[in-house]
C-alpha cells in the first residue's frame, strides 16, 4: 500500500471517527428541543385546564347564594390569586429554555396551587357545608312548630309522632355535631408538596358533611311522618 | 164658599207640601247626612261588601285564605287548607332541594 493510499484511508478514517463521535451530540440536542416542546405543551395543557376549573369555580361560587360572606370573600380571593398566578406561570413556561425548568414549573403548578386537590373541593365542601348548616337551623324550628301543633292536637299527638319528634332532635344534634368547625378547618388548608396529608385532610371533612347530609335526610323524614300525622288528623276531624 | 174652597185648597197644600216632604226626608238623610248614613243600618252593608270586594277577597286568595278560614279552629291552629301544614311541605321541600344540591360533585383529585 502506498503512502498515498494509506493517507487516503486514514483520511477517510478520521472522518469517520469524527462522525460517529459527532452524532450522539447531534441526537441529544434533536431529543432535547423536541422533550422542551413536549415538556412544555403538557405543562402547558395542565395550566389552561387549571386556569378553566378556577373560572368554572368562580362561577359555582356566585351561583351558591348560601355561603357566607367571610368564607364567600376568602374563597374569591383564592380564585382571583390563584387565576393571576397561574396565568403567569404560563406565560413563564413558554418562556422557559430548558426542560428542567419546564418541570419546576410543572412542579409548582401542582405543589403551590392544589386546585384540584384542595381548591376545587373547598368551594364545593363550603358550599355544601353552608347548606347543612342552614337546614339545621330550618329544621330545629320546624321541629319546634311540629311540636306546637301537636301539644293543640290531641289526635295526632301520639307517642308514635313524640318519639319522631324525638329522633328528629338527636338527627339535628348529630348533623351539627358533624358540620362543628369543619368550614374553618377547610378554609385553613393550604397547598403543599404533602398530596396524601391534603387529600386525606379533605376527605375526612368530605366525610363530616356526607354524615351530616345523612342526619337531615333523616330529620326531614321525621318531620314528614309528623306532618303527615297532622294531616291526617285534620282530614278525619 | 170662598172660605171653604181656599180651606180645601189649603189642606190640599199641606198634604202636599208634608208628602213631598217626606219624600225628601226618606230620599235626602244620606245624601245630606254622610254622619247618618254611615251609622245607617241600611248603608253599613254596602260599604262593608264594597270593602269585601276590594281588600277582603284580594287578601284571601293571596294567602290562600279565605277571610272565614283564617280563623284559628278548635285546637287553636290556623285553619287555612291544611291547617297552614302547606307552608311546612314547602319547607321540607326546600330543605330537600337545599341537601341534594350539597351532594358533592366533585371529588378531590390526586392529581394536584
Amino acid at each position: 500500500m502506498s503512502l498515498r493510499t494509506r493517507l487516503s484511508a486514514a483520511a477517510v478514517g478520521a472522518l469517520f471517527a469524527v462522525g460517529v463521535a459527532a452524532l450522539p451530540a447531534q441526537a441529544a440536542t434533536t431529543d432535547s428541543g423536541a422533550a422542551l416542546t413536549k415538556a412544555k405543551a403538557a405543562v402547558t395543557e395542565g395550566l389552561t385546564d387549571r386556569l378553566s376549573t378556577l373560572a368554572d369555580l368562580q362561577t359555582r361560587l356566585t351561583a351558591a347564594k348560601d355561603v357566607p360572606d367571610t368564607a364567600r370573600t376568602t374563597l374569591s380571593t383564592l380564585l382571583s390569586s390563584d387565576l393571576s398566578a397561574l396565568t403567569a406561570l404560563k406565560t413563564k413556561v413558554a418562556g422557559e429554555t430548558t426542560v428542567a425548568a419546564v418541570r419546576a414549573d410543572g412542579k409548582s403548578m401542582v405543589d403551590d396551587y392544589r386546585v384540584y386537590l384542595l381548591v376545587a373541593p373547598k368551594v364545593h365542601l363550603t358550599h355544601a357545608l353552608a347548606a347543612e348548616t342552614d337546614a339545621v337551623a330550618k329544621l330545629t324550628k320546624i321541629h319546634d312548630e311540629l311540636a306546637d301543633r301537636l301539644a293543640k292536637d290531641p289526635q295526632a299527638d301520639t307517642q308514635a309522632n313524640k318519639d319522631l319528634l324525638a329522633d328528629l332532635t338527636v338527627q339535628l344534634k348529630s348533623a351539627d355535631t358533624a358540620l362543628d368547625g369543619r368550614e374553618q378547618a377547610l378554609l385553613a388548608l393550604k397547598p403543599s408538596p404533602d398530596g396524601k396529608a391534603l387529600s386525606d385532610a379533605v376527605k375526612a371533612i368530605g366525610g363530616s358533611a356526607k354524615s351530616a347530609r345523612e342526619d337531615l335526610r333523616k330529620a326531614v323524614a321525621d318531620a314528614k311522618k309528623v306532618r303527615d300525622a297532622l294531616k291526617d288528623g285534620k282530614a278525619k276531624s | 164658599m170662598k172660605s171653604r174652597i181656599a180651606s180645601a185648597l189649603a189642606v190640599l197644600a199641606c198634604v202636599a207640601a208634608l208628602s213631598a216632604c217626606s219624600g225628601k226626608s226618606s230620599a235626602g238623610t244620606g245624601g245630606t247626612s254622610p254622619a247618618g248614613a254611615g251609622a245607617g243600618s241600611s248603608s253599613a252593608p254596602a260599604v262593608g261588601a264594597a270593602a269585601d270586594s276590594a281588600t277582603g277577597s284580594g287578601t284571601g286568595s293571596a294567602t290562600g285564605t279565605s277571610g272565614a278560614a283564617a280563623s284559628t279552629d278548635s285546637h287553636g291552629v290556623p285553619a287555612g287548607p291544611d291547617g297552614d301544614l302547606s307552608s311546612l311541605d314547602q319547607q321540607l321541600s326546600d330543605i330537600d332541594g337545599a341537601l341534594s344540591s350539597a351532594e358533592p360533585t366533585h371529588t378531590a383529585d390526586d392529581n394536584g
